[in-house]
């Protein structure tokens, strides 16, 4: 098969819930391509459906409507088994509380990526150079609780790259951090989407790091529309 | 495996503390076994020592060797009809008494040939001799606990004939009483002393082999060890209440670990989110709760083993306990299956975790 020129292509994608009697309409009619090296962001009210647009193509949700094309790999009706395995080979998560495992230290929390992705013999990330490359080479061996805020959330980022992902979804990454710190964890991610050439998407209400990404499209009444140029 | 031990290692105060009432639990489980076999053994040992395979009684004696009786000529009559050897036996229960002092001890005699397979080996002193004048008795070692060493003088209390201690042996009693070895010499003796109109009968014939198919004795059954044993006044009653008890300790030590495994699984819900949203599959999940739940049990069941087996050899001998490793070794093995069962219930819970709330920030 033909490599895909984009990362992530959703088309006509809608999402939705019933709500009591009522049908709640979260997501209407979303499509959004999304290439290699691309960092996007989406901005939006709370409640506007944010959570739920970074589901889908993480593989959390299945649309009601539309497909999601990851890669090569179609995405629509699949068995959880299925996207599981998708979630484990094809997508970077960094959430918005780092949700490091307590009990790992920085290095064996990318080592686990790694031994999750063993058997499928899919390649990964080195993880000393992966820390290296983020500043943590001093975290390697410290368990999250003894980090800061914002090295835990670079090793959230460092694990997200670790499986060589085709797509990074990060919900909200600057939420628990002041300003600065947010700034850098931000600068962080674009430098690693374009040193290795990964397509991200980026759900955030931080406004003031909307200049570090390509493109943001702003998410209203689960419409989605490109934000004009700022 | 791996993860499963990272985490047990990372949080060892909470698991160190699950693991010691596992201990604590298992600990009382093998003890009460201990004692539950203690308790049996001191009905049955002396039967379940003895190397013989049946015993002919009489067919009205509700398999009791004490009340059965026959005459002597009974004995060639089993002879001839098994290939194997056969010899006579008395059990009778009496009380002895030591020189210079009143108090009764509570002893019950074998009476045997010495020369036959039912002859014991001391664990001091010497067996008793084949033929000789002199009147002798090997007793059960708790009697040292008295005050009786090698050489003195016991008195039979009820025909005042004196028995010389010749040697000491381990763990013999028989319905809680201690065994006394004599002959059958000597058991006649006492016996003619009591009534001098006694005439020689034995109570049973026990046979060493296991053709028994051709012994056919008018009035006379041939009945096997374990039914002997059964029927040992006491000893049913005392097991199945002993038993019952053990085995739903285990059942409860058991659920207890699953349940506090299920608070921790509850606890760690996030974890768990996280682990399935970066793509880790239900059989992994799977693997790391039961390898925990395997490592905790494992633990606790061998460190409970261990401490059980370290009291016992402390306790005193007339304390009736007794571990059959059998019985430890299936203990601990259904321990652990139940633990495994119990776990069962938080991996259900993690398989319904949806890895979507890690999305959406909500703590």
């Amino acid at each position: 098969m033909m490599k895909n020129e984009y990362a992530l292509q959703l088309s006509n994608i809608s999402k939705k819930y019933q709500d009591g009697e009522q049908e709640n309409l979260v997501l209407k009619d979303i499509s959004l391509k999304v290439k290699p090296g691309e960092f996007i962001a989406i901005v939006g009210p709370s409640g506007s459906g944010k959570s739920t647009f970074l589901s889908i193509p993480g593989a959390l949700l299945t649309p009601s409507d539309g497909s999601v094309i990851l890669g090569d790999t179609k995405l629509s009706k699949k068995e959880s088994k299925k996207l599981t395995k998708i979630r484990r080979e094809k997508i970077g998560f960094i959430f918005q509380n780092h949700h490091l495992l307590p009990f790992l230290t920085a290095k064996e929390q990318l080592q686990l990526v790694i031994d999750m992705n063993k058997k499928s013999g899919k390649s990964c990330m080195n993880a000393d150079e992966m820390l290296e490359d983020l500043g943590l080479t001093p975290c390697a061996n410290k368990y999250p609780a003894k980090m800061s805020g914002g090295e835990k959330q670079r090793v959230a980022i460092a694990r997200a790259f670790m499986n060589n992902p085709e797509l990074i979804l990060a919900d909200e990454p600057t939420a628990s951090l002041d300003g600065i710190r947010g700034r850098q964890v931000v600068e962080m991610i674009k430098k690693e989407v374009v040193k290795h050439n990964k397509a991200a998407i980026m759900v955030t209400h931080d406004e003031r790091v909307l200049d570090l990404v390509d493109t943001v499209y702003r998410l209203d009444n689960g419409l989605l529309q490109r934000a004009v140029n700022r | 495996m791996k993860l499963a031990w990272k985490e047990l290692k990372y949080s060892k105060t909470k698991y160190i503390l699950i693991e010691s009432i596992i201990i604590l639990m298992i600990f009382m489980v093998i003890f009460l076994s201990g004692l539950a076999n203690g308790l049996a053994r001191a009905v049955s040992a002396s039967i379940e020592n003895a190397d013989a395979k049946y015993f002919v009684i009489n067919e009205d004696a509700e398999n009791l060797i004490t009340i059965s009786g026959m005459p002597i000529d009974t004995l060639e009559q089993v002879s001839e009809a098994t290939k194997g050897p056969v010899t006579q036996l008395d059990i009778q229960r009496m009380n002895l008494t030591t020189a210079g002092s009143e108090t009764k001890l509570d002893v019950t005699y074998f009476a045997i040939d010495p020369d036959s397979f039912l002859a014991p080996e001391p664990s001091e002193g010497q067996m008793l001799p084949s033929s000789g004048t002199e009147y002798t008795i090997v007793l059960d070692d708790s009697f040292l606990e008295e005050g009786i060493e090698i050489g003195d003088v016991v008195v039979d209390a009820n025909s005042g004939l004196e028995l010389q201690v010749i040697g000491f042996i381990k763990d013999e009693m028989y319905g809680h009483s201690p065994v006394g070895f004599i002959s059958t010499a000597t058991y006649t003796a006492i016996n003619q002393e009591i009534n001098p109109s006694y005439e020689v009968k034995y109570h049973a014939i026990a046979v060493q082999g296991t053709d028994i198919e051709d012994i056919h004795i008018d009035g006379l059954a041939v009945v096997d060890k374990a039914t002997i044993v059964e029927h040992l006044p006491g000893y049913s009653a005392e097991q199945i209440t002993i038993n019952m008890i053990l085995w739903v300790l285990v059942v409860i030590s058991a659920a207890i670990l699953g349940v506090f495994f299920y608070v921790i699984t509850i606890q760690k819900q996030k974890q768990f989110g996280v682990l399935k949203a970066i793509g880790m599959g239900m059989p992994e999940l799977t693997g790391m709760i039961t390898s925990q739940v395997l490592i905790l049990s494992l633990f606790g069941v061998i460190a409970g083993n261990l401490m059980a087996f370290g009291m016992a050899s402390m306790l005193p001998s007339s304390m009736p306990f007794y571990l059959k490793l059998p019985i430890v070794v299936i203990i601990s093995i259904v321990f652990v299956m139940i633990s495994l069962c119990t776990s069962l219930v938080s991996t259900r819970k993690v398989a319904k975790v949806d890895p979507i709330v890690i999305i959406g920030g909500n703590e």
